[in-house]
């Protein structure tokens, strides 16, 4: 048995599955302090299954902490941040193109020093331990609790990282060091921002793993635990103290694969119906497709690999106004219970249009006898022309997909969408995402430069993949499944020798 | 006319789409194009017709695959190395300069050196989009001989290459980049003002301008985009404003050969009853063509954004199920002339038709 929980910014939401079946579920409203709600839902669901709580066997966690303190600059520590590359580089210090407050918030500790490689494994500068421990030194004297460490295209050549680190290590043992390469990707910009926000992070996911662990053994469960990334792929608790950045945007992924589990449809079309927004998103083979764009976490500038989601302000608590011509964006959010029409409240929701027009039994239908039936239908037909826009939007293949429909406010889209098949929704849909994270496939990836000329493309692939195999056995995944889940060749234009930038991926089952 | 940080996000937009899919994100050259210009003031941008007959212009950029700067980033000083040693070597100093391509980050690049010199930018390039070669720019077409020209890596490291025609010059600095690690920064073209103005596109710096201000426009669609598009190329050099295709990407085949990304977009038309629509790269989107007819082929311009957003797509971004508007845009007649069309046509790009002007095709 595994236990998947979410925490959202409305809601968290605990499961119980047993093999493919949900047996025990729970919606709780998120609490404040994020952990008090942890503990509501899952008590609420180990109460449902009694004894049977010994055969759990793994506890899976998807959270937006990580990602909120960002966008709120809360509970981050101060960090420093070290690139090797000058004189590449020396216009672009880091921290950039940051927004003030965060790069306050983190103390604007920035540093430069010589070193980095050449796209060709030269090196642009040799690195030198003199000048690098002086900026150690100005490091000690200020109140960074974690220091990042990137070099110009460590992604394909990591040894003067490693280098950096080692001698971080030996003069202040006791600080916690970020190397750059073991979070990102080419693009040197985006990932020491990944790098400086994972060390800014530190401090906070000690401690959420901590609580967390410590209300796992207060249940007396002593099953190991993992929380979910970006991708759809999970992390065992110790990654998650050192890679907490790792786990920005898993929420919409979650959804998306619990919602090809529960309706067994691999490849389709999902819209998340939560309280204040809907996300739209498309399935392939079982996984969000990504977004091929950069995303800005907390405006900054990020490569992580993010499910491609279309968000619309329309959700259960969308607030109804022009006599039904406009339905959000606009939200009553977490307060729905309350100030819904159906719930004894002041406020025409998109929930009591529904109930109105008997989609769904909720409240007293009897408090919505004053909606005009012209206003219901009017505004029935807004939802679903949005919806059926944001779906169209976001499908790209011509035939006719499914669409699967998930999240607290399911009911809210209707049947006979254009260019959808059939609508499913699949029992249990109210805590897809809760189930996504139970789903816990574990990945790997490796990404270097290819020369065609002077090694064969299948040389080439072949020791990417054994990198991206290792990586996933690293990261918690068995051997026996272990899948190379995706090969991507993207040629570089504008050089002289052929180079091919190689990204390959490995995916497997849970060790457990 | 003065150039401000804020402009410079205009211009990087207007040269995304200027760039016909080339020319790789302008991210990183905007970024670092808007903070010289804060901290050494605006650059004044000069018409071709207000610069003297005697002054001396050159012509920056960078060489080399635009990708590595993502990773190494530039020091910043490049252009004003690159500008010091053709000074140096030439015994000239530069008054102005130019671009030599209006499309992608070179655009931005000449704005840097200019902001650190203190000297303005011509309102004109020698491309008025993206090409791959050095040969390609009119004042190449135009007889001008691109050498010496002055090239510099993140160290100061520099060459000064002579050559006796630009083709050669342009294969010798592709291996000098290589060496530098995938790139570097040129200065060449010296030029007097007189003959600068004979062989340049005149406005360009300014119509990329105003496409991407244009292009910026918050709750912006491609067709709303086209509509005022039509209106900049009227009072413009660029010729007719067609919008080709708005449809999906259904496929991209790539492969490189001899250092460039060659690749065919195919492109399903949402709208009308007509077949795919096939467009040929080769780092830029050369030729499109549909139910066996070209509708649009270099040296006009093929432009592709986000229907939706209207965003500029480069060809490297280009990916299944991006709902795309395929625009052309008339070159300007600079790169239409006979001569012209022999090192910029289709068949320059070893394509088996002729060049037809876009306005002349259903």
């Amino acid at each position: 048995m595994r236990v998947g929980i979410d925490v959202g910014g409305t809601h968290t939401d605990a499961v119980i599955v047993h093999g493919e079946q949900v047996i025990a579920s729970h919606k709780a409203v998120t609490s404040m302090d994020i952990t008090g709600g942890i503990l509501d839902a899952l008590r609420a669901v180990l109460d449902t299954v009694g004894p049977e709580r010994d055969r759990i066997d793994a506890v899976m966690l998807g959270t937006t902490q990580f990602t909120n303190a960002v966008v709120q600059r809360r509970q981050l520590s101060e960090a420093a941040v070290i690139r090797l590359g000058l004189p590449s580089g020396e216009c672009l210090p880091p921290m950039v193109d940051w927004p003030e407050d965060l790069a306050r918030a983190l103390g604007n500790h920035g540093y430069m020093v010589r070193g980095g490689n050449e796209f060709d494994g030269g090196q642009i500068s040799p690195l030198d331990g003199t000048e690098l421990e002086e900026v150690f030194a100005r490091v000690a004297g200020t109140d960074a609790r974690a220091v990042a460490i990137s070099s110009v295209f460590s992604p394909l050549s990591p040894q003067m990282e490693i280098a950096a680190g080692k001698l971080l290590k030996a003069k202040m043992p006791e600080m916690p060091v970020v190397l750059s390469h073991e979070l990102g990707r080419l693009g040197l910009l985006e990932r020491e921002n990944a790098a400086l926000l994972n060390a800014s992070l530190l401090r906070l996911s000690a401690r959420v793993v901590d609580a967390f662990e410590e209300a796992l053994s207060g249940f007396n469960i002593e099953a190991p635990f993992f929380v979910s990334q970006n991708d759809g792929t999970v992390m065992p608790s110790h990654r998650v103290r050192r890679f907490p950045v790792l786990t920005f945007s898993s929420g919409p992924t979650n959804s998306m694969r619990g919602a090809a589990h529960l309706s067994g449809i691999d490849n389709g079309m999902v819209a998340d119906v939560g309280g204040t927004t809907t996300d739209v998103g498309m399935l392939i083979d079982g996984f969000p497709r990504q977004s091929s764009v950069n995303v800005e976490i907390g405006g900054v500038r990020s490569s992580f690999r993010m499910p491609d989601v279309l968000s619309i302000g329309l959700g259960g608590g969308s607030i109804v106004t022009g006599n039904g011509r406009s339905v959000g964006p606009r939200s009553v959010g977490r307060r729905l219970d309350e100030e819904a029409l159906c719930f004894g409240g002041n406020t025409l929701t998109a929930t009591d249009i529904a109930v109105a027009a008997r989609r769904v039994k909720l409240g007293d239908p009897g408090a919505l006898d004053g909606v005009p039936a012209g206003v219901v239908d009017t505004a029935t037909a807004t939802m679903q022309e949005r919806f059926a826009r944001a779906v169209e939007q976001m499908k790209t293949r011509p035939e006719p997909l499914p669409l699967i429909v998930v999240g607290g406010g399911e009911f809210l889209v209707g049947d006979g969408i254009p260019g959808i098949s059939a609508v499913h929704r699949p029992a249990h849909c109210g805590v897809a995402n809760a189930v996504g994270a139970t789903l816990g496939k574990v990945s790997g990836e490796c990404e270097r430069l290819h020369h065609p000329g002077t090694e064969s493309r299948e040389k080439a692939i072949a020791k990417a993949a054994a990198t991206a195999r290792q990586n996933a056995l690293a990261g918690g995944a068995a051997p026996e499944n272990l899948e190379i889940a995706s090969i991507d060749e993207i040629p570089l234009p504008y050089m002289p020798e052929e180079t091919v930038r190689l990204r390959v991926r490995a995916v497997g089952d849970l060790a457990i | 006319m003065r150039i401000s940080p804020h402009d410079i996000d205009d211009i990087a937009t207007g040269s995304s789409f200027l760039a016909t899919g080339g020319g790789g994100d302008p991210y990183v050259g905007a970024l670092i194009a808007r903070r010289m210009l804060a901290e050494y003031g605006d650059v004044e941008l000069l018409a071709l017709d207000e610069i003297d007959d005697e002054a001396i212009v050159v012509a920056v950029g960078g060489i080399g695959a635009p990708t590595i700067s993502l990773e190494k980033l530039p020091n910043g000083r490049e252009q004003e190395w690159a500008l010091e040693r053709l000074e140096r070597y030439t015994g000239e100093k530069a008054d102005a300069l130019i671009a030599f391509e209006v499309g992608g980050i070179n655009s931005l690049l000449t704005f840097m050196a200019a902001a650190r010199r203190r000297i303005p930018v011509l309102d004109g390039d020698g491309m008025g989009r993206a090409l791959p070669e050095m040969q390609m720019t009119t004042f190449s077409i135009n007889g001008v001989n691109g050498t010496p020209m002055a090239v510099v890596d993140e160290h100061g490291n520099s060459a000064i290459v002579t050559a006796n025609d630009t083709a050669k010059a342009e294969r010798i600095t592709r291996n000098i980049a290589l060496a530098m690690g995938g790139q570097c920064t040129s200065a060449e073209s010296m030029m007097t003002g007189a003959l600068v103005r004979k062989v340049s596109i005149p406005g360009s710096i300014g119509f990329c301008l105003e496409v991407g201000r244009s292009l910026k426009k918050p709750n912006n669609d491609a067709d709303s985009f086209v509509e005022e598009l039509r209106g900049l190329a009227d009072a413009s050099v660029y010729g007719a404003v067609r919008r080709l295709l708005r449809g999906k990407v259904v496929d991209v085949e790539r492969k490189t050969r001899g250092g460039f990304d060659f690749a065919t977009v195919v492109v399903e038309d949402l709208e009308g009853d007509g077949g795919p629509m096939r467009i040929s790269v080769q780092n830029e989107f050369l030729v499109a063509a549909r139910d066996g007819a070209v509708r649009a082929s270099v040296p006009d311009l093929i432009c592709m954004v986000d229907s939706e957003t209207a965003v500029p797509i480069t060809s490297d971004r280009v990916s299944y199920g991006q709902r795309v508007t395929v625009i052309g845009v008339g070159a300007p007649e600079m790169c239409r002339t006979a001569r012209a069309l022999s090192r910029i046509g289709p068949r320059a790009f070893g394509f088996d038709v002729d060049f037809v002007p876009l306005e002349n095709l259903s």
